[in-house]
Order: C-alpha cells, then structure tokens, then sequence
C-alpha cells in the first residue's frame, strides 16, 4: 500500500510547528511566509498546496482522501493507533526478511552520536516532528 | 559536482562585482569579435546590469531561491527506461574529464575579484582516472610485484582497494552480482607515526585518485574503480604480450613500461570515447540533435576553443535531475539511499562509512542494461526538480544565509549560471536557429509556458518576477523545463531526453571537444584504432626499441589488443569485462 511520504522532514516539521503555535517558522526563508499564510489546512489541498510552498515534497496516494489533524494539551496522554491493514501489512513484509523497506530517515545518522549546535538541535527538532506526525509507526 | 568559482566563504565569492576574466561563450571566441552584445546574455530580467555586474545581489540569491522552491513542488518524475541510472553516474564522471574549475581571487582597490580557470586543459582524454600521470600524482598509481622485480620502473597500473570477496551469506557474491568489483578505491589516513601507527586523525581522509571529485560519493567511486580495473585489464593484455621478449631482447625496461603505460591508457581512451559517441549520446539527445550531429555528422557551428560557458554552467547540470533517491545496489542488500552514497566519501569521513563496505559494492548490473536478466535502476525522467538528496547543503559549499538562500545543488547551480556570464537563453534560440538548427520552438512560446507555470503555485512569485524569470530564465532550470516539454502537447513524453537546445549545447561541446583533441588514430572500427595503437607503441623498427630480432613484438601486442571487443556502449564493455575476468584483478 503506498503510503505518505515527506522528503524534507525539516521544512514539514517547521509547517507543523508554525500550525501547532500559530508562529511561522518560515518568516527568514526565501520566499518568506507570515502565520496568516500558513493556517491549520481544513482540507487536504489546503494542505498540499502549504507544504508545496514550502518546501516539503510532500506525497500523498491517491486512496487517502480525509484529513484529521488534532492538537492535544499538554496533560493528556494520546496513543495514535496506526491503520490496522497497514500495521500487519508491514509485520508481513517484516517477516519476509532481505529488501524489509523499512529504513529510518537519514537524519537520525546525521544527527546521532556526536554534540549538536544550537542550529543543529533546532533541525533535528523539527525533522523528529515531522516524521513522528506524519508516519503511522507501520 | 565539477567545482566552480563560487565555492567558499559565502562573502568572499558571491560578493563580487565583477569577473575577472571574460568567459567563453557558445558560437563566440575569444578575439575581439567575440564578445555578446550584452542585450544577449542572461542578466536575470535586469539584477544583473549590461557590463555583468550584479545590481542586487541579495535580490538575486532570493530570486533563485524562489525558482527552487517552486521547482521542490514538481512531483517526483517517473523512470526513465531510456536511461538507466549508471548513465547518471557515467554523465558526472564525464563532467570531471571535462571541466576542473580551479578557483582562485585576486584584489582590485578594495575589491575581491574572484575568478577560475578550468584546469582540464585537454577534455575526454581521460586525465580525470590518469591525472598527470605516474610520474606526477604516483599516489594514484599501485606498486606492484612486476615492478619490484623488474627494477626502477614507472608504476603503471591504477591503485584500487583490494578485492574483498564475501564473507558471509548476507554479503553480495560473485555469482549473483556478476559485474561487482567488490572493492572500495584505495583509501589512506592523513598522517602515520614514527611507528606505523594511524595518528589520531585515523580517518580515511585521503582518496588515492588522481581526481579527488571521484570519491564525492560512492557511486561515483565504485563507477571510477570500474574504468581503473578496464586500464589494468588492458594492461595485463600487453604485458603477457611483452614477457616472451623480454628475456631475449634485452628492452630497456623503463621506456617498454612508459609505452605499456600509454598504450593502455589510448585504448581505454578510444573506449571511452567510441561509448560516449554511440552510446551516450545516443540516449540524451534529442533525436533530431542526434540525428544531425552524429549519424549524419554535419559540422560544428561552435568553434570557440575550449569549453563553453553554457555547457559547464547550463545545460550539463540537467543530470543533477535525473538522480534517484535510492537504488539498489547489488543483490543483497536491500536499497542504497542517495544521501547515504554521500557520506561514503572523504568528504564526510567523519560519519565513519570508510572504508566502503560490501553492502556499498556496486553491482553494474543494477545499473546498466545487461544480457544477465536483472532488470537495471532507471534513471529519472529529466524534469526542472532535483531529489531531495541534493537539497543539502555539502561542507563544501557556501553556507546558506538564512532570508536570502535556499542552499542545496539546485540554488548552487541557478546561482553559479547567474554570475558565470552565460547568453540568454532567448539569444541562444534565436543564434541556433540563425545557424539552421530549426527545431528548436520559438522562445514566445517557452516564455507563454513559463509564464503559466511559475504562475501556477499560488504565493511563491509576485507577478513582476513572474515576468522577470519567463523572460529571462536561468539556462540551468530552461534545459530542464525544455527536456520535459512543459506546456507542450508532448509534455506527456517529456523528459526521456534533453530538448533540442540542451541538446544542441551538449552535442557541440563534446564532440567539439573530441573533434579538437584528435588522438590520432584512425578507423573505422574501434578494434582497428585499437590496432594502431599496439603499432605505433610498439614498433621495433625504430628508435629505442629498434633491433632486427624484435620484429614480432608488435604482432604479439596487437594479437593481445584484438581480444578486446568492438565495445560500443556500457553493456558491451560490462559483458566484455565479466567474460575477461577483469573485476577480478588486483
């Protein structure tokens, strides 16, 4: 099953982080974006056409047609089940040992083992927001 | 990546005002009848003014940047069946045999004026794989047994790592992976101790390369080992030749090695060269470009001298495009990620990558059509987007200046064609069809295209810079909107190959570039320049190797030469160089 993909996790995450605080993070990028221009998308061509514009390469199948973003407190505890057909999907090919297609986003092997600058945490940052909004964990 | 002046200190390079050096461009020389008139070149619809110099350098960088942005929205192009992706890696190899952008500044006033000259005097002569050679860059050279025992003789054999065949079922193996080196380039550290012992920068840091650019990632690294192991092969072809003789001749060792070494190096040069023409060339151009340049080989309208502007900083970029974001790279393991390639460089050692492991060891079936039934990566559809993979931004570029930069390749070479001094690419249509090259479409109607497309994506562009790029687009991003025929009723097939004025700039540059450095060798076919070259190197009946008894040895060297198949593309030379055991030597 072909699945969302985000080839540039930092400027996702920056999108996500502009929508989750109502600041742009992308005021110093050329072009450049106030909040008014980047609001919680209502569909998914609203969606599409902000991350088009900033940047983020994102894909979405065809088969996915709605959309449900949620903002939580910070004093609640929310589990995101991932798809139940993609879950075992995965777990199959999992199984079948050899080409898994399971690979982690380059960022982590960037980013691990060694001490970040400040201009580095803040892209690791947005990259980790970015890839644990958008994957389901299948 | 082929270097270019722009390469350091962001306010350094890109704060110039002016060139230092007038460029060369295509269908001009460099006399005084040369010069473009400056309504000709591309000024970016008026940031840059009629003597070159950039009027507002930020507003420039921005402006690039916003083509970039739009370019990151174009969906990821299909496969290219045309163009298996080796040709991507083939393509940059060529781009280091071609161009070598030495840069360097000097002062005026209180003025940095950089500049850069292109170090490769002597295009498609393969002097990215040879350098000056052993003589003058002996680290790219092996030292071998025959040497050893042979005395003081020129190394004559390319350095590569050595042969690692697997070692356990989870690594690729000679019967599944057929056209696999299974080996990384040699590698050293900086520095050793006193007692042998790596120093504490025990990094391998150091490619043992004529063209360090060759180890920018591993793809191109196992691509040069490739051509390294083609030298060896042939190398081993004269020598076994030789050995009956050399007894009994008594030939001075040194001058019978030289001409070994040059030998060898003419007949992977004419291999080269012949996959290039028939091969290459015949997969990028477009059909009519191809048609008119090489099967009818009707002449050269650029006759400048050297390498133009428009080549090096326009249309031999578009492989940049063609990039996938992974492959796969033998038949184990699972894909290769393009980004990850990156870091299998010394470049990055510090990532820790190097040696290349035997994941990494590129199986050329995987990448060239094959009579072995694996079915190859393709390369990428040629569209205006370049992979994610090349959005970073590498330590050796400028760091990007956040609100003026997009950083990554794409912004890079935009950037690099706006302060390179190239023609427009509304001059470069209408100068090509003035020369009778009528298949190119009429520059209002690429502009109409322009215009809708840029317009296309709400909130990027403000209308006057709409107009600004549709009316004066870079010639990297052109090359690209052209070959995937945007707006055209064609659009649907575009991609598959460069448009026709890409083409008409590639076809030019290259074969001018053959056409001005004739090797000399004349035939038909590939094996009868090859037969030459056993001939002339060999030939006892004069100079050094002049004697009555000898007479033979040049038969014997062209009986060995004639081994090597009439090789006129990759699959051929892959197939020649399995069935000759060549990925086995060390």
């Amino acid at each position: 099953m072909e699945q969302v993909s985000v080839q540039d996790l930092h400027q996702w995450g920056k999108l996500i982080k502009t929508w989750a605080t109502g600041v742009s993070r992308f005021e110093n990028e050329v072009p450049s974006f106030t909040a008014d221009q980047l609001p919680i998308p209502r569909s998914l061509d609203e969606l599409k056409a902000q991350a088009a514009i900033v940047g983020a390469r994102l894909t979405i199948p065809d088969h996915i047609v709605g959309l449900a973003i949620v903002q939580y407190s910070a004093d609640t505890l929310v589990v995101r089940l991932p798809p139940k057909e993609r879950l075992e999907a995965m777990e199959a090919t999992l199984e079948q040992g050899g080409d898994t297609g399971y690979n982690f986003p380059s960022f982590y092997s960037t980013f691990m083992g060694r001490p970040l600058n400040v201009k580095e945490r803040l892209h690791v940052h947005a990259c980790r927001i970015g890839d644990y909004t958008i994957s389901m964990c299948a | 990546m082929h270097g270019h002046p722009f390469s350091g200190p962001t306010q350094l390079w890109w704060g110039k005002g002016a060139r230092a050096t007038r460029p060369r461009n295509i269908f001009f020389d460099l006399g005084p009848s040369g010069v473009p008139p400056p309504s000709d070149m591309f000024r970016a619809g008026g940031l840059i003014d009629e003597a070159g110099n950039v009027v507002d350098r930020a507003r420039l960088h921005r402006l690039m940047a916003t083509i970039e942005r739009r370019t990151s929205s174009v969906p990821e192009p299909r496969d290219n069946r045309n163009l298996p992706s080796g040709y991507t890696y083939l393509l940059q190899f060529i781009a280091h045999d071609m161009v070598d952008s030495v840069p360097f500044f000097g002062i005026s006033g209180h003025t940095i004026v950089p500049d850069a000259r292109n170090a490769r005097a002597v295009p498609l002569m393969l002097e990215t794989l040879y350098g000056s050679g052993p003589d003058e860059v002996p680290h790219a050279y092996s030292v071998t047994q025959h040497q050893e025992e042979s005395g003081l003789i020129p190394r004559i054999r390319l350095r590569t790592g050595l042969r690692a065949p697997p070692t356990s079922s989870h690594d690729p193996s000679p019967e599944k992976d057929p056209y696999c080196p299974f080996r990384d380039i040699a590698r050293n550290t900086a520095q050793k101790t006193a007692d042998g012992q790596a120093d504490v920068s025990s990094r391998l840091t150091e490619v043992m390369l004529a063209d360090a650019r060759n180890d920018a990632h591993a793809l191109i690294s196992q691509l040069t080992i490739l051509f390294q192991l083609l030298h060896n092969h042939v190398i081993s072809l004269i020598e076994n030749a030789i050995a009956p003789f050399e007894e009994t001749l008594r030939l001075p060792t040194r001058e019978l090695a030289y001409r070994e070494f040059q030998c060898a190096r003419m007949v992977v040069v004419l291999i080269y060269r012949n996959i290039i023409e028939k091969d290459v060339l015949a997969r990028i151009l477009d059909k009519r470009v191809h048609q008119r340049y090489v099967l009818e080989k009707k002449p050269l309208l650029d006759h400048g001298g050297g390498l133009p502007q428009e080549f090096s900083f326009g249309a031999f970029r578009f492989a940049h495009a063609i990039v996938r974001e992974s492959y796969r790279l033998n038949s184990f393991s699972p894909v290769g990620v393009t980004e990850e390639a990156l870091r299998r460089s010394a470049l990055q050692a510090h990532f820790g990558e190097l040696p290349i492991k035997p994941n990494w060891f590129v199986d050329w079936a995987h990448f060239f059509e094959n009579s072995k039934g694996i079915e190859p990566n393709f390369s990428k559809r040629i569209s205006p987007r370049y992979p994610a993979a090349l959005s970073i931004t590498p330590t050796e570029f400028p760091e990007k200046v956040e609100g003026v930069d997009a950083g990554g390749l794409m912004h890079r070479d935009l950037l690099s064609a706006a302060f390179a001094g190239v023609l427009s690419v509304r001059a470069l249509i209408r100068i090509a069809q003035e020369k009778g090259i009528e298949v190119i479409d009429d520059f209002a109607a690429w502009e109409t295209r322009l215009r809708g497309w840029l317009s296309s994506v709400g909130q990027l562009f403000n209308p006057n810079d709409v107009s600004r790029i549709a009316k004066d687009p870079p010639l990297p991003f052109f090359v690209l909107f052209e070959a995937a025929r945007i707006g055209r009723s064609d659009e649907a097939d575009g991609g598959q190959r460069l448009g026709p004025l890409g083409s008409v700039i590639l076809a030019e540059t290259i074969l001018g570039s053959m056409a001005g450095h004739p090797l000399g060798v004349q035939g038909d076919t590939l094996k009868e320049r090859i037969k030459v070259c056993g001939e002339v190197l060999f030939n006892t009946q004069t100079g050094s190797l002049a004697s009555p008894a000898s007479g033979a040895l040049p038969s014997a060297v062209c009986a060995a030469l004639n081994e090597i198949d009439e090789i006129e593309g990759m699959t051929a030379l892959l197939d020649y160089m399995e069935r000759a055991n060549a990925f086995a030597q060390n």
